[in-house]
């Protein structure tokens, strides 16, 4: 069985603590592409929680703004394939 | 009255001359509908993340105004009908905004930015003397400094290796 075997792989690093609640004057903005390009993948998806580390107000403040950018074409919805 | 925030994305082949018409067409519309505008933004021909009407380009102008609920609407509904606008988006940035008490605000801000410029500039001609020792010492530093650099490049180049 494999689940008996120990598991060891870890491969993303995580940040423990939420950036925005660690630095007060980082404000979540739509019209900054360049902040919220941290929290997308290279697809152009949303980092969860999990591997960012923000804390659940922050996080939904993150996915309303990148969600915006998205309207307005300051943020890809996907990042196709070549 | 509520503060709101307009960006709209214009096509990048439209002539600065009809982007000047444009503007001016819908800070009028928003001086109608007795709002306020508190700036206009152009942010210049920027990079789409994604094409629009088969462009990659698009040019971004921001409105940022105090008005009531129903401008909203009539603004919108210009962005729909104008051919040059491939792009709207508005945002309520705040419900309940007292005009009078943000106009006050502003022109506070105002005098005080003046008063920061005032303060500055004196302080910049005392301090002329003081400066001198620590170029030096910055000079001598330099040399030094040039060779530091290198070792962290060598040690984060093996971390990566070792991932």
């Amino acid at each position: 069985m494999s689940n008996n075997r120990p598991q060891k792989r870890r491969p993303f690093p995580r940040s423990k603590v939420c950036r925005f609640c660690a630095d007060s004057g980082l404000r979540m903005d739509y019209k900054d592409p360049g902040l919220l390009r941290i929290f997308i993948t290279e697809r152009g998806k949303i980092v969860p929680r999990r591997i960012s580390g923000n804390c659940a107000k922050h996080q939904r403040q993150l996915t309303t703004a990148i969600k915006r950018a998205r309207n307005i074409a300051l943020l890809p919805f996907t990042v196709p394939r070549r | 009255m509520r503060r709101y925030e307009a960006l709209i994305v214009l096509d990048p082949d439209t002539s600065d001359d009809d982007v000047k018409v444009l503007t001016e067409r819908y800070s009028g519309t928003i001086k109608d509908h007795s709002g306020e505008i508190i700036k206009i933004e152009d942010w210049g021909t920027k990079k789409l993340a994604y094409l629009v009407r088969k462009k990659d380009k698009g040019r971004y102008i921001l409105f940022d105004f105090v008005s009531g609920p129903e401008l909203i609407n009539e603004l919108e509904r210009q962005f729909k009908i104008t051919e040059d606008v491939m792009k709207y988006l508005s945002v309520k940035l705040d419900d309940e905004v007292d005009l009078d008490a943000f106009k006050a605000k502003a022109q506070k801000e105002a005098v005080e930015a003046e008063a920061k410029v005032a303060v500055v500039e004196q302080p910049i001609t005392e301090e002329i003397e003081a400066p001198k020792d620590e170029v030096a010492a910055e000079e001598q530093n330099g040399a030094n400094a040039e060779d530091v650099p290198e070792t962290p490049i060598a040690v984060s180049s093996t971390e990566e290796e070792g991932e």
